[in-house]
C-alpha cells in the first residue's frame, strides 16, 4: 500500500511537472511558429502605400476599359466585390471631371475607390471615402476629406482640406492654408504647403513652406576662424566641448563640435563640421555645411542655412526663410515635432513623428528654447 | 565549523545579491521596453549625401557562403560610387579564395579581395589589415554568413551623421530559426538580446553593444583608441568598451535588421558561446578597473556597463552558488525569510528568473506569440550554456605570445549549414 502511494505520488509530481511542458512540446512537435522573422524594410519608403496602391489600379483597369460601355464616368465592381468610380480617358486630354459623377448618393455614401484616367475635379466638402487614383491631374476645393490620393500629375488640394492616409503626386503637389495631412505626402515635383497646414511626413525634391517670398542668395562672406574655449577638448577635427559653447557671430568652426550642453551660434556665423549637442540656438543667417544633432530641441533663426541631415529627439523650429538641403543635395529632417515658418525651402525629407506645423514664428530671441 | 558554514552563507548571500541585481536589470530593460519610450533617432534617415563606407568581410573556409554576402552587397541601394567591399580571405583551405577573386575581377571598382597568408590569425587580424586599405570615415562589418538587405547599408551609416557617435550596431535574426529545438531556442534568446537588451540600453542612455558584425565603426574613433586589437578573442567586447571609455557613443538600429546562421548543433553551440565567454572575460580583466575607476561618465551607464561586462562571470558564481547552498544545506545552516526564497527563486532558474520575462515580451514585440510556448526548454539551454561557460573558464588558456607582445590567436569559426542539405537560397529582404 505504502509502496502504491510513493508511486502514485511519484506520477502525480512528474505529471505536474511535465504539465508545464505541453504546450512547449505541442509547439515543438506542431511547429505552428517556426518561420524566420520578417525583416522587410520597403514599408519604411514613404511611397509604399503609393506604389502598392498603384499596383492595385495596373491590375485592373484594362479589366475596367474592357468593361466600360460608356464613354461617361460610371461605378463598376470589381472581381473582388470593391465598388469604384470609374471615369475613362476623355478625347480631350486637357479636359476633367468631376468625381462621382453620375453615382447615386447611396453608392458615394458606402465608399467608391475612384479610379479616372482623366483630370478629376473634388468640389468644395467633398469627401472622399476610399482610395482616388487619376492617371492625369487631381484638384480639390475647400474643405475636402481624402482618404488617399495618388495622381500621376499635378495634386492641388484646397485650403482646410484633409488627407487621412497618404497622398502622392507624380508632379508637383499644392496644399492650401490650414490644411492637415496625416501619415506621408509625396511628390516627384515640388511640393507647396501653405500656412497652418500640418503634417507629420513629407518627400519631396523641393518643398516649399508657407508663402514663399524670396529666396537668399548663397552666403560667401569671410568668416573669421575661432578658437577653441578653455572647456573644449580638441582633438584633430573634432571639439569636445564639456558644458555650453557660444560661436560668436560672424565666425568660423572647421571642426566636428560635441557639446553636452546648450550651443549657440551668432548671427551669420558658420559651423563647418557636424554638430551635437543638447540644446541649439543659432541666430540669423548661421550656416551648417553638415549634420546637426539635437538630443533635445532645435531653434533656427530666420535665413539659416543646414547642409543636413537635421535630427532632434525633441522640437525643432526653423524661422523665415531657412533652407535645409539643396536640389540635388536631398537631405533629411527628422524630429519629434517640428514648426516651420515662411519662406522655408526644404529638399529631402521630412519626418514629424507627432506633428509639424507651418506657422507665424516670433522674432529671433523667443526661438531659443530653455536650457534642457 | 560554524565559521565556515557563516562564510559560505555571506557568500552566498553576495553571490545571491548580484544574481539580484542583474534580475531587476532584466526587469527594468523589459519593462521599459514594453512601456518606455522608444528611441530610434536616426531611422527616418533614408535621404542624405552619404559618406563614402568600406565594408569588410572577414573569411576563412566560407565556401558555402561567401556568395551569398557579396551578392547581397552588390545589390544595396547604397550609391556605388561612395562603397568599397573589401572580403578578407584570411588563410583559407577551401574555394573561398578563388570565389573572392572572380568576384573581384567581376566587380574591380566596388570589390578589392584581400588575402592574407601570414601574421596573426583571426577576425580582429583581418579587420586590422583590412582597415589599413579602407577608403571613407565609416567602416561597416559583416561575418560572411550574414545576408544584408538592400536599404541595411544606409541604416547602419545614417548614425555617424552624429558626430559623436563611434559604432553602430544592428540586429541579428537567425535566418535558420526553425531547423530544430536548438535554433528555435537560439531565436528566442537572439530576439531577447536584441529586441529587449539591446534597445533597452539604447532607450535609456546606457551602452549598446558593438557586437563585431551588422556594424559600423567610424574610422577616426577606432584610430583615437588604438585599432582592432589583435590579441582578443572578441574584438567588438573590447571595441565598445574603448570606445565608451574614450567618449564615443554607441547606437543600436534596431531596425536594421540583418539575417545570420545560428548554430545547428549543440557542440558547435557549445563551442561558440566557450569563446564568448573567454573573450568577454578577457574584456571584464581588460577593462573592469577602468568602468570602476570612472573613465566613464554616468554613474548607472558605469554600474550597466559593468553588469554588461560581468555577465559570463555569472555562471561560475551560479555553480558555487548551488554548491554554497547544498553545503548549508547538509551542514545544518539555517537560511530563510528573503534570503531562503531569493535562493530558490533564483537557483531553480538557472540565474535569473527575468531573463524568461524578456524572452517572452520580445517574442511578443517580434509578434510570434505562439513560439513562447518553448520557453520551458529554455531553461535547458540555459543549463547548457552555463555549463559550456563555467568549462571554457577553467580551461581557459591564453594563446603563446608573438615576437611584439601580443597574444596568438586563431579562427574560431563557427560550423556553416547553407547548402545542397539546407534546401533554397536564403534572399536578401526587400
Amino acid at each position: 500500500m505504502h509502496v502504491l502511494a510513493a508511486l502514485g505520488l511519484l506520477l502525480v509530481t512528474v505529471g505536474w511537472f511535465l504539465l508545464a511542458l505541453v504546450p512547449a512540446l505541442g509547439e515543438h512537435f506542431g511547429r505552428t511558429d517556426v518561420g524566420a522573422l520578417r525583416v522587410a524594410s520597403a514599408a519604411a519608403d514613404i511611397r509604399f502605400f503609393a506604389i502598392s496602391f498603384q499596383h492595385f489600379v495596373d491590375d485592373r483597369i484594362a479589366a475596367l476599359r474592357a468593361n466600360s460601355a460608356t464613354p461617361r464616368p460610371h461605378v463598376a465592381t470589381l472581381t473582388d466585390g470593391t465598388g469604384v468610380w470609374y471615369a475613362p480617358q476623355l478625347a480631350d486630354a486637357r479636359g476633367m471631371v468631376t468625381v462621382f459623377e453620375g453615382a447615386s448618393e447611396e453608392a458615394v455614401a458606402n465608399g467608391l475607390v475612384v479610379i479616372s484616367e482623366t483630370g478629376v475635379r473634388v468640389p468644395s466638402e467633398v469627401q472622399v471615402l476610399k482610395e482616388l487614383y487619376t492617371s492625369k491631374w487631381v484638384a480639390g476645393d475647400r474643405g475636402c476629406v481624402f482618404r488617399a490620393v495618388l495622381a500621376g500629375g499635378d495634386a492641388e488640394l484646397g485650403p482646410n482640406s484633409e488627407v487621412l492616409r497618404w497622398v502622392n503626386a507624380g508632379g508637383g503637389l499644392r496644399v492650401g492654408r490650414d490644411s492637415t495631412l496625416w501619415g506621408r505626402a509625396s511628390s516627384w515635383g515640388t511640393m507647396s504647403l501653405a500656412q497652418g497646414t500640418r503634417f507629420q511626413r513629407l518627400a519631396a525634391p523641393r518643398i516649399e513652406l508657407g508663402w514663399l517670398r524670396h529666396v537668399p542668395e548663397r552666403d560667401t562672406r569671410e568668416r573669421v576662424p575661432m578658437t577653441p574655449p578653455n572647456n573644449a577638448a580638441v582633438f584633430s577635427s573634432r571639439w569636445v566641448v564639456d558644458g555650453d559653447l557660444d560661436v560668436p557671430g560672424g565666425e568660423r568652426v572647421d571642426a566636428d563640435v560635441i557639446v553636452s550642453g546648450r550651443l549657440t551660434v551668432g548671427r551669420g556665423a558658420l559651423i563647418a563640421g557636424a554638430v551635437r549637442c543638447s540644446v541649439l540656438a543659432a541666430a540669423e543667417d548661421a550656416i551648417f555645411s553638415r549634420s546637426v544633432v539635437g538630443t533635445t530641441a532645435l531653434a533656427f533663426s530666420a535665413r539659416c542655412h543646414v547642409a543636413g541631415p537635421v535630427v532632434a529627439e525633441g522640437e525643432v523650429v526653423f524661422g523665415d526663410g531657412c533652407r535645409v538641403g539643396e536640389a540635388g543635395k536631398e537631405t533629411t529632417i527628422t524630429a519629434i515635432s517640428l514648426k516651420v515658418g515662411n519662406s522655408v525651402v526644404m529638399c529631402g525629407e521630412i519626418w514629424a513623428r507627432r506633428q509639424g506645423v507651418v506657422c507665424p514664428l516670433p522674432g529671433p530671441l523667443a526661438l531659443a528654447p530653455a536650457a534642457a | 565549523m560554524t565559521l565556515f558554514l557563516d562564510i559560505c552563507f555571506w557568500m552566498l548571500v553576495a553571490i545571491v545579491f548580484m544574481l539580484v541585481v542583474y534580475t531587476v536589470r532584466h526587469y527594468i530593460f523589459t519593462i521599459n521596453r514594453l512601456f518606455g519610450r522608444q528611441r530610434h533617432p536616426y531611422v527616418d534617415v533614408t535621404v542624405a549625401r552619404w559618406p563614402a563606407i568600406t565594408v569588410i568581410v572577414p573569411s576563412h573556409n566560407e565556401e558555402l557562403v561567401i556568395e551569398h554576402i557579396l551578392d547581397a552587397l552588390i545589390a544595396s541601394d547604397y550609391p556605388h560610387e561612395s562603397l568599397v567591399i573589401i572580403p578578407v580571405n584570411d588563410r583559407s583551405t577551401d574555394g573561398t579564395r578563388g570565389i573572392i577573386d572572380r568576384y573581384g575581377a567581376q566587380y574591380p571598382a566596388l570589390i578589392k579581395p584581400l588575402h592574407r597568408t601570414d601574421g596573426n590569425a583571426g577576425k580582429a587580424a583581418a579587420l586590422r589589415d583590412a582597415s589599413e586599405h579602407a577608403a571613407g570615415e565609416i567602416i561597416i562589418v559583416f561575418d560572411a554568413d550574414y545576408v544584408p538587405g538592400p536599404g541595411l547599408l544606409r541604416q547602419l551609416v545614417a548614425p555617424f551623421f552624429d558626430p559623436k557617435v563611434g559604432a553602430v550596431m544592428g540586429r541579428v535574426v537567425p535566418l535558420n530559426a526553425g531547423r530544430n529545438l536548438l535554433t528555435r531556442m537560439l531565436d528566442l534568446e537572439r530576439s531577447a538580446g536584441y529586441q529587449v537588451d539591446q534597445q533597452a540600453r539604447m532607450n535609456l542612455r546606457l551602452v549598446p553593444q558593438y557586437g563585431g558584425t551588422v556594424g559600423g565603426v567610424r574610422s577616426s574613433a577606432l584610430a583615437s583608441v588604438g585599432g582592432w586589437r589583435t590579441d582578443t578573442l572578441t574584438e567588438d567586447t573590447d571595441l565598445t568598451y574603448r570606445l565608451v571609455i574614450c567618449g564615443w557613443e554607441m547606437v543600436y538600429q534596431n531596425r536594421s535588421e540583418c539575417y545570420e546562421e545560428v548554430p545547428e548543433q549543440w557542440p558547435v553551440r557549445v563551442r561558440q558561446i566557450a569563446r564568448w565567454s573567454k573573450g568577454h572575460n578577457q574584456a571584464f580583466r581588460d577593462h573592469a578597473a577602468s568602468v570602476v575607476r570612472g573613465d566613464m561618465r554616468g554613474f548607472v551607464q558605469r554600474l550597466d556597463a559593468l553588469l554588461l561586462l560581468g555577465v559570463y562571470a555569472m555562471a561560475p558564481l551560479t555553480l558555487l552558488g548551488w554548491i554554497l547552498a547544498l553545503t548549508l544545506w547538509y551542514g545544518g545552516h539555517a537560511v530563510s525569510g528573503w534570503i531562503a526564497i531569493l535562493i530558490i527563486a533564483s537557483f531553480t532558474t538557472v540565474g535569473n528568473f527575468a531573463a524568461f520575462f524578456e524572452i517572452a515580451a520580445a517574442a511578443r514585440l517580434d509578434g510570434h506569440n505562439r513560439r513562447v510556448r518553448l520557453l520551458p526548454f529554455v531553461l535547458f539551454g540555459f543549463l547548457v550554456s552555463q555549463m559550456a561557460v563555467v568549462r571554457a573558464m577553467l580551461l581557459f588558456r591564453r594563446g603563446p605570445m608573438n615576437g611584439d607582445g601580443t597574444r596568438q590567436v586563431r579562427w574560431h569559426k563557427t560550423q556553416r549549414y547553407r547548402g545542397v542539405d539546407c534546401g533554397e537560397r536564403p534572399k536578401a529582404s526587400a
